[in-house]
């Protein structure tokens, strides 16, 4: 069976558990992410959501539990084996993570370039096309250091869905943007899993993006899932946390 | 008694543990490296950016090292031998203490120095700003990407860098006892030139080499444990250059004991 045609979660998360310096940071986490659907993650800071996030794709180890991608433990799998699964995974991380000693083209051509597309042209054009989804056209040769920490995560974003993956993984992608700007990429992350179909998992603490995008929610507590269901669901909790978190969003809007 | 014995042991078994831990680690460093050069992924773009980094961008340092090195050596070698009436052992002393002490260890100690602390800031910096990450979720080999391309640019750099500072410093060495204290320089030079063999040119460059890869090892590895932001950027770049210093001058006792034999000095008689 082709991976695609495979009728199960994109990602099976279960009983995961990590510490660092003997702090426990995810406290036996378990859930599914959907194929083709946006799971949004949300939670206070330092609750552990860029810490799941980047056991999605092997990039920490669980201390315990395992992570299933489209039915494959990846846990036991070396660096070398995890690359083509991550290929197929785009990330946006939450401070950017470009690389500063190249351009913005070549940041966003970098994935193209290692997947070994050889045609530049082609390269040329996806990367000028990306960069005008994102709102940066005619940017390609800045230097990542010169540009604002809103450029930098849109590059970021850019770099991301260039290879074209089947599954984008968002650590706050519409922090640090304006009103506007912060929109624009949330519509373009729902259309992008409108259209293509992409798996998408999105850490936000931002409400409003969330009830735009969420097929389901996660509520993360001290490493913990407090919820997980959709996002209506939510405003229905008796979780004093979780109505903490909604209230004080409701004021922050004001 | 019993107790301080406890104490003692304790405070001892720390610190070696904890060198044996490091050691281990920079050792599987070595190996993967080897791993990965062996199967020939080699980006040679990288490679040869790096080669200027450090093989063109090290040349004043490296020279002028070299070259005040074997001026001061001679000098004092000047002062006390032609006292004793030796003053024609300078040359000879200059050249197998350039060639096999001097040229590979202050070389490498200036390209620790600013090798080493650059390729621990930027990979440690890399690693605190989630670039390394990015690179591994792009399914690109930090090691591949990053490490390998500098241990190949400074294990062509380091024998030339040496060559250099030997030849500058034996230069300078001459210009300094015919300018200053007018001996003939086709004297000085014959003398020179007859204790100067391949093997003490070898040894320079096998010990030159070897430095190299102790740098870029113990660097690279520095800036990919690095944690904790620009303090720890900071902390990996002060121990990438006080670790590789300290490897440099210890083992180059020991390759000095182990290259003698192999490769003896000439003596020719005249
Ligand atoms: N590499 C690491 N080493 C040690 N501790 C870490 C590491 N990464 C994360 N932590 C700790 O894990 C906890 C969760 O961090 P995480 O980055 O996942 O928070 P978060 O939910 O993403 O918060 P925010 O919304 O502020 O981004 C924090 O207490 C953090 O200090
Ligand atoms: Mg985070």
């Amino acid at each position: 069976m082709s991976v695609s045609d495979n009728p199960g979660p994109f990602f099976r998360i279960e009983a995961l558990r990590q510490s660092f310096d003997g702090h426990p940071v995810l406290r036996g986490v378990s859930f599914d992410v959907p194929r083709g659907k946006t799971t949004v993650i949300l939670g206070g800071s330092g609750a552990g959501k860029s810490v799941l996030l980047k056991h999605l794709n092997g990039l920490m180890r669980p201390l315990a539990g395992s992570v299933q991608v489209e039915g494959n433990d990846i846990n036991d799998l070396s660096e070398r084996d995890l690359t083509p699964i991550r290929r197929q995974i785009g990330v946006l991380f939450q401070d950017g993570a470009l690389f500063d000693s190249l351009t913005v083209g070549e940041n966003v051509a970098f994935p193209l370039r290692e997947a070994g597309d050889r045609n530049e042209d082609g390269i040329r054009y996806r990367v000028n096309e990306v960069l005008e989804l994102v709102g940066l056209k005619g940017q390609e040769w800045k230097m990542p250091g010169v540009l604002s920490g809103g450029m930098r995560k849109r590059v970021s974003l850019a770099r991301a869905i260039a290879g074209r993956p089947a599954c984008m993984l968002y650590d706050e992608p519409t922090a640090g943007l304006d009103p506007i700007l912060s929109e624009n990429i949330t519509r373009l992350i729902a259309e992008m899993k409108d259209e293509l179909r992409l798996t998408s998992v999105v850490v936000t603490h931002h409400l409003g993006a969330m009830r735009f995008l969420a097929d389901q929610v996660l509520f993360l507590k001290h490493g913990e899932v407090r919820y997980c269901g959709p996002a209506a669901g939510l405003d229905d909790s008796d979780d004093r946390e979780i109505r903490e978190f909604i209230s004080a969003d409701a004021m922050g809007r004001t | 008694m019993k107790r301080m014995a406890g104490y003692l042991a304790a405070s001892v078994a720390g610190p070696v543990l904890g060198l044996l831990t490091y050691l281990g680690q920079v050792a599987r460093l070595l190996v993967e490296v080897l791993a990965s050069l062996l199967s020939l992924r080699i980006r040679w773009r990288l490679v040869l950016a790096q080669i200027v980094a450090i093989g063109i961008g090290s040349q004043l340092v490296v020279i002028i090292t070299g070259a005040f090195t074997g001026a001061v050596f001679a000098a004092q070698a000047y002062f006390k031998f032609s006292e004793l009436g030796l003053g024609s052992a300078t040359g000879p002393v200059v050249s197998i203490a350039m060639c096999r002490e001097l040229g590979p260890v202050l070389a490498a100690l200036m390209v620790a120095g600013r090798m080493g602390a650059s390729m621990a800031a930027e990979i440690g910096t890399m690693r605190v700003t989630e670039q390394i990450d990015a690179l591994r979720a792009m399914g690109v080999s930090p090691l591949d990407y990053l490490v390998v391309p500098r241990v190949l640019a400074i294990l062509v750099s380091m024998p030339i860098l040496v060559g250099e500072a030997i030849l500058f410093g034996m230069l300078a060495s001459e210009l300094l006892t015919v300018q200053l204290f007018g001996v003939p320089a086709a004297w000085y030079e014959t003398q020179l030139l007859a204790h100067t063999g391949v093997p003490d040119i070898l040894t320079g460059l096998i010990k030159g080499t070897f430095f190299g890869g102790l740098i870029v090892l113990i660097s690279c590895h520095q800036g990919l444990i690095t944690s904790e932001g620009a303090v720890g950027v900071g902390r990996a770049t002060t121990r990438a250059v006080v670790y590789s210093s300290l490897a440099i001058l210890i083992s180059n006792l020991f390759l000095s004991l182990l290259l003698n034999p192999l490769l003896p000095t000439v003596t020719m008689d005249f």
